[in-house]
């Protein structure tokens, strides 16, 4: 059985996570002969501690870190928050929602947590408390990842946010991060990514209308420097109201360019620009067209909408032009449809932005679009309120990195 | 199929001894489930009893009649679906036996039942009953303790679970 094999070399890797784990917690904690536990004929070994323990929620831990100093260690230890992200990631249970539905009659702008399942779509939802103190007006969701938020929050009506927290809804912390070099009005992207060389989160900034340079913020330093090769990376093609953020796959942030026409890459580590061939598309007509990268099941898509179909590539092995992948087309009927999600069995899931507001649906290949849909008219949120929908697993991941 | 492979190939047979004294013979096709049971039978130590120090009767039994369920030709799907949800509603103490004991014999996709199966035990329990299961005392001051839990007093809201089990 060749799935049982891949399934042995995981479970091995992760002992050589928890050994180099362990180690260090023998460096820092005097009390380890405490993590050895058991009295008379029960005796649970570290690593089977971590084993359970790695699969709970946050809330969860959270809990349990005053079980004892050994426990609260180990749940504090930054290698057991990225084995607790592993183990989470490849849970399809795991899988959560964060709505965003802006302010209406008289209701403040407000996030939901959900959880997202095949069978239902969203499901659970339930409010999350705001980050900061007062209330606000407006927000935007502009990226994610770990289970972290870049938001930016509005608590007058004016052009720039009010200011820029980075949020982890999970364990309620957050953090304000610094203002831009340079402001810009409209028309710029973020993606954000963790640079495993620096062990670091980074959030890049780029302009959409090609003016600005580049800006780009590692979570340690704590401020925003630009990056001087910007003019010479190629333009970006105007970005979308609808886009979410930049696609963040293979430890690069991803969007399209024009001239050429590809994608383009951007290295969160050595911070150099690249290029990705597109796949070679049929032009039926000259009609508007929408067209965006994203990442689905942890690889490259591209999507390409021309009002009366919505299609769908993906790049099997990374930057190989010859493994782009027609996945499906739909019949888009002018509506912009957005892909987020890739199920474990294939069921795509898109976000359609039509008249009536913000809708999720799920489509599977060769079956098409599925009877699934989220909100429906029963449900509490309607689709003109939702703003932003971001799917995402929850983490222990501190918002004060390096602080 | 399974006839026809059986009567060409023969049959091998290991002798487990738990740490009771009690052994089992066990089809060695079976047992090498266990990483730490093929490690042996390669190294060429099957010819002998196989010492279990660490896993008592009890346990034993248990994981062998997994494997076995496990390694079955004519079980099914649905039948080894069903037999694993009903492994798990044992004893949260009987399921950490079994964890140990699959974490030493290294049997991958029984560890991951259990461990599954213990942390869905445990996730709505309070942190004094953890300590009871696991058997562990708090080497936390009150005071040490009432600041962990002002940290994220939401995490100790909502319904707690209280039971041992």
């Amino acid at each position: 059985m060749p799935g049982s094999h891949v399934k042995i070399s995981e479970r091995i890797t992760l002992k050589g996570q928890v050994i180099q784990g362990l180690f260090s917690i023998l460096k820092q904690s005097p009390c380890t002969s405490n993590l050895t536990i058991g009295m008379g004929t029960l005796h649970i070994q570290e690593e089977v501690i971590i084993d359970i323990l790695s699969r709970l929620s946050v809330k969860s831990l959270l809990r349990f870190k005053c079980v004892s100093e050994s426990w609260n260690t180990l749940i504090s230890e930054p290698y057991f928050k990225k084995m607790h992200i592993n183990i989470h990631a490849k849970n399809q249970n795991s899988q959560k929602m964060l709505i965003s539905q802006m302010s209406h009659n008289d209701i403040f702008f407000t996030f939901y947590s959900a959880s997202l399942s095949s069978a239902q779509l969203v499901k659970d939802i339930r409010r999350l408390d705001w980050p900061s103190s007062s209330k606000p007006l407006d927000g935007r969701v502009y990226c994610c990842c770990d289970g972290l938020f870049f938001i930016g929050i509005w608590s007058k009506f004016e052009e720039q946010p009010s200011i820029l927290l980075l949020w982890n809804p999970s364990t309620r912390e957050s953090i304000i991060l610094p203002r831009h070099l340079e402001l810009l009005p409209e028309g710029y992207i973020y993606g954000m990514g963790y640079d495993s060389t620096s062990d670091d989160y980074k959030i890049l900034r780029i302009d959409g209308y090609d003016e600005a340079p580049d800006e780009i913020l590692a979570l340690k330093s704590a401020s925003w420097r630009k990056i001087d090769e910007t003019s010479g990376r190629m333009s970006v093609v105007t970005i979308s109201q609808m886009e979410l953020c930049l696609a963040f796959v293979d430890g690069a942030f991803h969007w399209l360019g024009v001239f050429p026409r590809s994608v383009v890459s951007f290295n969160i580590s050595n911070e150099m620009y690249g290029e990705i061939p597109l796949p070679v598309i049929e032009r039926t007509s000259y009609r508007m067209v929408e067209e965006g990268v994203s990442v689905l099941g942890g690889r490259l898509c591209f999507y390409h909408n021309d009002a009366i179909n919505f299609n769908l590539w993906v790049m099997k092995d990374y930057s190989v032009k010859e493994s782009w992948t027609k996945w499906f087309n739909l019949p888009s009927n002018g509506v912009d449809i957005i892909p987020i999600y890739m199920f474990p069995d294939d069921e795509v899931l898109l976000t359609y932005f039509g008249s009536e507001g913000t809708v999720y649906r799920t489509s599977n290949g060769s079956f098409g679009l599925s009877n699934k849909k989220w909100p429906l008219d029963c449900d509490d949120i309607q689709p003109i309120t939702i703003q932003d929908g971001f799917v995402y697993i929850e983490s222990l991941i501190s918002p004060k990195l390096g602080h | 199929m399974a006839e026809a492979s059986s009567s060409i190939t023969e049959k091998f047979f290991l002798t487990l001894k738990s740490s009771d004294g009690d052994e089992f013979v066990l089809e060695e096709s079976i047992a090498i489930q266990s990483i730490t049971i093929k490690n042996m039978v390669e190294d060429g130590c099957s010819s002998s009893v196989i010492p279990l120090s660490k896993v008592d009767t009890e346990t034993l039994i248990k994981v062998i009649e997994y494997m076995k369920m496990h390694s079955s030709t004519s079980s099914n799907e649905e039948e080894i679906e069903n037999f694993d949800k009903k492994f798990v509603s044992n004893s949260i103490n009987t399921i950490l036996n079994i964890l140990e004991a699959a974490n030493f014999l290294d049997i991958n996709n029984l560890l991951e039942l259990c461990a599954e199966a213990v942390a869905n035990r445990i996730k709505n329990k309070t942190p004094e009953a953890v300590r009871k299961i696991f058997n562990i005392t708090s080497d936390f001051t009150p005071e040490e303790e009432a600041e962990i839990r002002n940290e994220t007093p939401w995490a100790f809201e909502g319904n707690l679970d209280h039971s041992l089990d």
